[in-house]
Order: structure tokens, then sequence, then C-alpha cells
């Protein structure tokens, strides 16, 4: 759905604002919510709930930054999302279900293993805490507090290390692309 | 986009990844929010650099399962003393299928494209026990290995990295804008212009500079800390056990003596003695008491005259020699009596 599309039904002083914000601020807000929930997928689908959500508070809901409101919206649901995964989680796996992404795409196979070899070898350039930290956030889904507890770090020092992790893996992969 | 329309911006990069660490703690207050949203929209290059480190970051959490397992065992350890986690394969399967997504969109593009980098040339180089070796790398650095010594050189882009396996190695090296870094088990020394030798037994690393200037550092401290910088003529000697740097001076001859075929030690342990002889000795030697590789050897090992220095050590430590046909074993000596007993 296209916001300023959606605009038109609603009508008033507070669908205009709406639309305004979501035509100025969109790709932050997508940008946002992907980041929270690590898939650009998921991070549309909640853009949309952020945008219905804003379109039916009442005319009498102050304002005052419009900006943090939208992003304090958008948090809200994509805590609510990340919720619902979990609750997901702890269904049992349906089998069926499964086939659909081991079926790989030839192309997309063929360098996914290569892929993940680079990227083992960016994180082995890097010290044992700084990918210790990246793994068990970006790829072990762990948050900062409970990492922050088991390396026995503060929450801003893994932070850190999960930073540095990924700007050195973006550095290693930007060679791999850049045709020389 | 292709990331060839914006020239790789180190600086640029990191402060886009430091962005996505922050915005991931649920907890960043508002006002945050905005100077990042501000930030983003300041430039497209931005924009562009944020959009790159998010795709990665989704890439990899969309791991699939077996390589996710691989990473955190080779990474993340679960360490003994805590009871395994049960982990959310629905979750993981949800991210999955986004990731798919997002590679079939983006699938046309960079991202697909990938090569092994071409930049990196990785060689491995070993000697011989007793031996010496000497290597010549393409940018005009050299190493000297001593006996039963291994390194592993990865010359990338931006750094020249090389590896000390195991033994010692005398680096020459040539100047040039890309550091050279050595990593020798919990050491990561980093040349400033120079000279200098390294020696790893395990985990015990004893750097010293014969020429210029080095910057040594823990690897396992976060951002740099414990670094110290060394000149020629000083010496450092990293215990892994304490996590102590000990500096010494030296005379930076006798740390590269070995080139000589002679192994000096200043109040080296007497294990960490051991294992450097044993990368030269016809016969290895053994500690039969780890207790005793406590004690601290200083003087010359002639690596010739290996079995006679081993007869000699009596005199000056409590131990005796036991001779093996295939290794000669130090004991503890528990009578009064000390004799070197040489058969």
């Amino acid at each position: 759905m296209d916001p300023s599309e959606a605009a038109a039904s609603p009508g008033g002083k507070r669908a205009r604002q709406v639309v305004d914000l979501f035509r100025e601020h969109n790709a932050a807000l997508v940008a946002f919510l992907r980041t929270r929930l690590n898939s650009l997928a998921d991070a549309q689908e909640v853009a949309q709930e952020v945008y219905l959500k804003l379109l039916s508070l009442g005319e009498d809901t102050v304002i005052d930054s419009p900006r943090a409101f939208l992003f304090r919206a958008a948090s809200n649901l994509a805590v609510d999302r990340i919720r619902m995964r979990n609750v997901r989680a702890l269904a049992p796996v349906d089998p069926d279900a499964d086939d659909w992404h081991v079926t790989p795409v030839p192309e997309q196979h063929a360098s996914a293993h290569e892929q993940w070899r680079d990227l083992r070898r960016a994180l082995d350039e890097l010290p044992p805490k700084t990918s210790r930290a990246f793994v068990m956030h970006v790829i072990d889904g762990r948050d900062f507090a409970a990492i922050a507890r088991e390396m026995n770090l503060s929450e801003r020092m893994v932070r850190y290390h999960v930073g540095n992790a990924l700007a050195h893996c973006r550095e290693r992969r930007d060679r791999a692309e850049t045709p020389r | 986009m292709k990331p060839t329309h914006f020239p790789f911006d180190r600086q640029l990069e990191h402060t886009a990844a430091d962005w996505w660490a922050r915005l991931r703690d649920p907890s960043l207050p508002d006002d945050e929010l905005v100077a990042w949203s501000e930030w983003l929209d300041a430039d497209a290059a931005n924009a562009a650099a944020y959009e790159r480190v998010s795709a990665l970051a989704e890439l990899m959490g969309g791991m699939d399962e077996v390589n996710r397992r691989a990473f955190v065992a080779r990474f993340a350890p679960v360490p003994a003393r805590t009871a395994p986690v049960a982990r959310r394969p629905r979750a993981r399967l949800a991210m999955a299928l986004a990731a798919g997504v997002t590679l079939a969109l983006l699938g046309a593009g960079a991202f697909l494209a990938l090569r092994p980098a071409a930049t990196d040339t990785e060689a491995r180089f070993a000697s011989a026990h007793a031996g010496h070796r000497d290597i010549a790398l393409p940018d005009g650095s050299s190493i000297e290995l001593g006996g039963a010594s291994s390194v592993t050189t990865r010359f990338g882009r931006d750094e020249r990295l090389v590896d000390l396996d195991a033994g010692e190695a005398f680096f020459r090296v040539a100047h040039a804008e890309r550091p050279f870094i050595v990593h020798a088990g919990p050491l990561r020394i980093r040349d400033l212009g120079t000279a200098f030798n390294v020696r790893r037994s395990g985990e015990r690393v004893t750097v010293t500079v014969t020429e210029g200037r080095v910057r040594v550092s823990p690897l396992a401290a976060p951002n740099d800390a414990g670094t110290v910088e060394l000149g020629a003529g000083r010496e450092v000697s990293f215990d892994a056990e304490t996590q102590a740097m000990r500096i010494l001076d030296v005379d930076p001859a006798s740390a590269t003596a070995w080139r000589s075929h002679r192994l000096e030690f200043v109040n080296e342990p007497l294990a960490s003695v051991v294992e450097n002889v044993n990368r030269y000795a016809a016969r290895p030697i053994r500690l039969q008491d780890p207790s005793l590789g406590k004690m601290t050897f200083t003087g010359t090992v002639e690596v010739d005259t290996i079995d006679s220095w081993v007869a000699a050590l009596p005199r000056v430590f409590p131990v005796r020699v036991v001779t093996y046909p295939d290794r000669l074993e130090l004991a503890r000596q528990t009578t009064m009596a000390r004799s070197a007993q040489p058969r």
C-alpha cells in the first residue's frame, strides 16, 4: 500500500500529517525496522502496520515530535513482531515448511559456500572477543545484555565489538565485490 | 546500487556499522534515533553505506542451520560451565525465509557476484627440525625461520599479516604504507618500520626489537588495551597464564643469536627453554615433573652441542638426566648427591 494513495480516504488533518511524516521518513523508518528485525521483508510489513496505527489515532492525540513519535511507534510494533516470532519458535517444527528453504536456487547455492568461507576468514582476522560478540549477536541472535553477562563485559563494549566486526566484514566483502 | 558508485570509505563504513549496532539496542534513546535519521538523510552515501551493513547483517543473521552451528562453535563456543541453551529453530526459519527473499531481490546485483578475495595471497613456510630457512617476501621483507618453526603469510590490500604458528622467526620489514602485522599466539605485533625477533613456545611469546619500533598488543584485549611500544634493544615477554607483559632491556644480538646457532636466554622458564632447544635437539628433552619447568634459566645453548648442555644441567639445577634411546628426561633430584652422569 502506498501511503499517498491511502491518504485519500481518511482525509483530515491527522491523516495529512501522517502521510507527510511517511513521505519524509519512510526510508529511515524501513531502515530502522530492518535493523531491529534484521529482515527487510519483515521491516516492510511492520512499516505498514505503523502507518495504519498512526492513521487510526484520534485527531486529539498531541504529537509534539512527530519523528520521534514515528520511531517509538515502530519500535513498539517491532517488539511485538519479535515476540510473535518467538511464540512461533516454540511451536513444534513443521517438517514440510523446512523444505522451502533447503531447496537451493542453484546459483545462490554455488556462491553460498564461498560467501560463508570468506566471512569466516574475515572473522578469523579479528580479536577473539570481537568475533565472539558479533557471532553471538548477529548469527546466534542473542541480545546485548545476555552477551555482556556471558562475556563479562559492559553492553557498551559488546555493541562496540559488534559494530567493529560488522565494519570489518563489510570491508573484506567489498574487496570480493569490487571488480579490479 | 553498485558498491563501485561509492569508492570504499573505511570511515563511513565504520560509522554505518556503529550506528547499526547502536540501533540494535532496544533501549536506544529517542534523541539518538533522531540523530541517526538525520545522519542517514544527510547524504546518499550514508544511506547507501547503512544499506550495505544492514544487508550484510541480515544475510549473516539468516544463515542456514548447519553454517550457523559451525560459526557458533568456532567463534562463540558455549563455556563448559553453562548448560546449553535451547535455540529457536522457527525464528531461524523465518529469518532464513526473509533472507531468501532479500537475496532474490538483490540477486541480480552485487551480492551474488562473489569471488574469493583476489588480493589476499596466502602462503605457508616451515623449517625443518634443527634447520634454518630464509624467506624473501614479495614486498621486499624477509623472514628468517629458526628450527622447527612455521609461519603463514596473508598479504592483503590493507595489511601484511604473518602468523607465527610455532617456533621462532626474525623479521626484517620493508617499509610500506600497509602495516606489517605478526600474530603470535595471544599477541599481535605491529611493525612501525623495523627488524625484530619473535619467539613462541605455545602461548608464551617473546618479542625483541633490533631496529626501529614495534607495537605489541594482547589479541584478547579490546581496544588495543595493554598495548606496549618497544624500541630497539627492548624485549617484551608475554605470559598468557598471567596476562602479564614483562619488558626488559636486552642486547639485541643475544635475541637473534640463534641465527648463528646459539640460543640465548635471560630468566626464561626452563619449560620454555626446553621447548626452544627441542626445535634443534637430536633427542627431545622432556621434563618428568612439570614443576621443574618453572625454574628460570639464564645462559647460552649451542645448538651443535645440546647433549653436553643437558649433561651439565644437574650442576645448576636440582635435576638428574635420564637417558633413553629416543629422548632425554629431566627428573627432580631426590637425593642430596648431585652428579652429572653423561652416559
